[in-house]
Parts: C-alpha cells; structure tokens; sequence
C-alpha cells in the first residue's frame, strides 16, 4: 500500500478512535448525572437546575417534576434537590473535562485506550 | 419487618460455557459497585456440584449470600454463540425457567442479573431507592454507542419494542406477579406468540417472551407498564466483538468489530465505570484469571 493511504488510513482510524472515546466520556457522564430524589431517579441539567433556582427565588416551597421514568414525584425541599442536581452535575462535568482533556493529548490508538502491547 | 434487597444470578453450565465462572466474575462486579449487594446464585445440581469442586470455599463465600439448587431438567434450547468474527460454536442454552426467579428469590426487592453482566458503577443501586414495582432496560448500544441488529430494536421491523431481560428489577407486588406470570404463559405458548409477532429464529428468547408480557400487560399498546433502568442504555459488548485486556475493576479495552460497516473498519475501544453486557462470554472467560487478580482474589 502507498506509504502516505497507509498513513491517511491510520489517522483515520486513530480520529475514529477519538471519537468513540469521547462518546464513551459523554456516556459515563450521563450516569454521573443521575440522583436519586424521594423514591424517583432524575437526570441533573442545567435547565431543571435553573427552573428550580428560579421557584425558590420567587419563594415557592413546593413543586412537582416528572422522573425519568416519567413518574410525577413531589418535591418540598427543593434547596436539598438542587444541591443534589448541582453536585451530581458539577461531579460529572468536571471529571468529563478532566478525562478529555487527558485523551485530547493522546496522539496515537494505543495510548488512547491503554492497550499495553 | 424491614425488607430485603439483593441482587440474583443464574448458573447453569453446559458443555462449552462454564457458567459458575461466569458468575464468579459478577458477583464480584455487584460486591465492588454496589451497596445492594447480598447475592443468591440459583442453579441446578451438576452445576453446583461442578462449582464445590473447582472454587475454594472462601471464593464461593465471598460471591455467593445464598445459593438455592434446583432439581431440574432444562428444555432443548440450542443457540449459535459467536466468539469474535471468526469463531462460533453451539450449545445448549438454559432459560426456560427464568421467570420461576420469581418464586426462587429470597429478596423482597431482586435486581436479577445475568453472568455476562459486569458492573461498572453504582446506578443500579438507585432503583432500591424508588417506587418502580418492575424495571428493565428497553434500549441497549454497542461499544461504539451504536444501535443493535433491528432484530434486537423490536420484534419485527413492524412489530413492537424488544425490553432486554439481562437486567430485571422488581419487587414483591401484583404487578410484578402479573409480568413473571405472563412470561410463562409467552413461554408455554411461544409458537403461537412467534406467530403473531412475527420475531425470527427457533431458539427461545427470554428478550421476546419478557416484551411480549409487557406488551400484553400494557393492553397490546405502547405503555408504562414498566419503568426502564438507569440510565436507559444498556451498554453491550456484541458476540463478535473481543475483550483485549483487563486494565483494572471497572477499565476494559475491547476490539470492536462494526457489523454494519463492510468491510469492517475494527476499532479499539475503552471503557470505564460502566456497566457492560459481555455477550462474547469466551472472551471474558479468557481473561478469568486476570479479573480475579484485579478484584483481589
């Protein structure tokens, strides 16, 4: 094969490698933002975590959220519910910078997923 | 009374698979990750005698809360394994009796899990901490977060939803009665429910007779009859697909054969802290060794 397809095809398949990587961060990501909340399971973003900043700066003590599973669960201590979201989030987002950062400066497929030989 | 929570695990070995090690490998998986984590293993005589004979005692206390034996005999059910692109073998597969977990488990609350399935995070934890009578996954992707066959999407490129039944969680309630129930009138009538749903294949398929159940239950709609299992994604290692190395609990480096791609362009995939439904089981089975070396065994 022409030295430089060969070449071309390796780039190739270490930014194909890159990519998946990425979504596999993003997927694990996805699991560190779930928290669990009076019996339901709710996915922390930013936008319930501004809705709920927003209820409780308009001093409302209560609200209902659907869970991920759709359920409706009502929530009285919605400081406690953000803190939880905001921990949840701030966790997941942090180690997701942390990892792609660390894979954005890896520069060929081995040392991108750790194969040793 | 306060109520029990546990995790149960199916073992019965046939001639190419050794399902005990298999088990062995995920009850240490549900030890490491989560809090939920009495086990009871449910298997049958030959299998039991085959474990007592090659674990040591303290690896099987280590794994196993409880262990129930059953007196059974299990129904012809051949099925093609794949072991990477190029290797493939069959055997007898075991699963007529799923549904009777049940009846065999000792938990009030039960997170069944197959032995192909290694966690590599808590999330399953949280269905413990909710109101959900009954919970599976709907929707799984490979390592490359693509989609399965369609065969694996729904029964038929018409028909209705495929709900996985690596993962189950329920608890003691009418509900769940109902499901287990169902599932056995699908099994004892699957020719006819093959008919009418129109999904392939001979083998038995615990995946069909589940989502027919629900399907059912759900008055032959779309429905919520039941709740899917964080975080809706079941992470799936494919039949051709291999495990390279085991870097650590929780850190595998697989080779990913893309079926979808022709030719397949293979790529090398990581993945940490999730949990991964290993169907190429003779690929972790290779690996034994090194996965009781990184739990501390």
């Amino acid at each position: 094969m022409d030295k430089r397809l060969a070449a071309a095809l390796d780039f190739s398949n270490y930014r194909l490698t890159l990519a998946n990587q990425k979504i596999n961060l993003r997927q694990r990501a996805e699991i560190q933002k779930l928290v669990n909340h009076n019996n339901g399971i709710f996915t922390s973003t930013p936008e319930i975590m501004g809705y709920i900043q927003y209820l409780i700066s308009s001093d409302f003590e209560q609200q209902v959220f659907l869970d991920n599973n759709e359920t409706p669960i009502l929530i009285k201590d919605l400081p406690t519910f953000l803190e939880k979201l905001n921990s949840a989030y701030t966790m997941a987002m942090n180690e997701f910078f942390i990892e792609n950062e660390k894979i954005k400066k890896q520069r060929n497929v081995k040392s991108l997923t750790n194969v040793t030989d | 009374m306060s109520q029990t929570n546990g995790v149960v695990l199916f073992a019965y070995n046939n001639a190419k698979i050794d399902y005990t090690k298999l088990a062995i490998i995920t009850a240490l998986s549900v030890k490491t990750n989560l809090t939920n984590n009495n086990i009871a293993l449910l298997t049958d005589g030959p299998t039991y005698d085959h474990l007592k004979k090659t674990q040591s005692k303290s690896l099987i206390d280590r794994c196993f809360d409880k262990i129930i034996v059953e007196t059974l005999t299990h129904d012809k059910n051949t099925r093609l394994h794949h072991d990477s692109p190029d290797k493939n073998f069959t055997t007898q597969f075991s699963n007529g009796n799923k549904h009777n977990v049940f009846n065999l488990t000792p938990w009030d609350k039960t997170l069944l899990i197959d032995v192909d399935y290694i966690l590599g995070n808590n999330s399953l934890d949280r269905l413990f901490d909710t109101d959900y009578e009954l919970a599976l996954f709907r929707t799984a992707k490979g390592l490359r977060m693509e989609l399965p066959h369609h065969d694996e999407q729904r029964l038929h490129p018409e028909g209705i939803d495929m709900w996985w039944s690596t993962v189950i969680y329920w608890t003691k309630s009418e509900q769940s009665t109902q499901f287990f129930n169902m599932w056995h009138h699908v099994k004892d009538n699957y020719d006819y429910y093959k008919f009418l749903y129109k999904f392939p294949g001979r083998m038995f398929r615990t995946d069909y007779a589940s989502a027919i159940a629900i399907h059912l239950l759900n008055g032959q709609m779309e429905g919520n009859f039941v709740n899917e299992i964080p975080p809706k994604v079941m992470r799936y290692m494919d039949q051709k697909d291999d495990l390279v190395q085991v870097n650590d609990k929780n850190d595998f480096t697989f080779l990913s054969h893309y079926i979808n791609h022709k030719p397949s362009q293979d790529i090398v995939v990581r993945v940490q802290d999730q949990d991964i439904h290993m169907m190429n089981k003779m690929a972790l089975l290779r690996h034994y060794d090194k996965l009781l070396e990184v739990y501390n065994v």
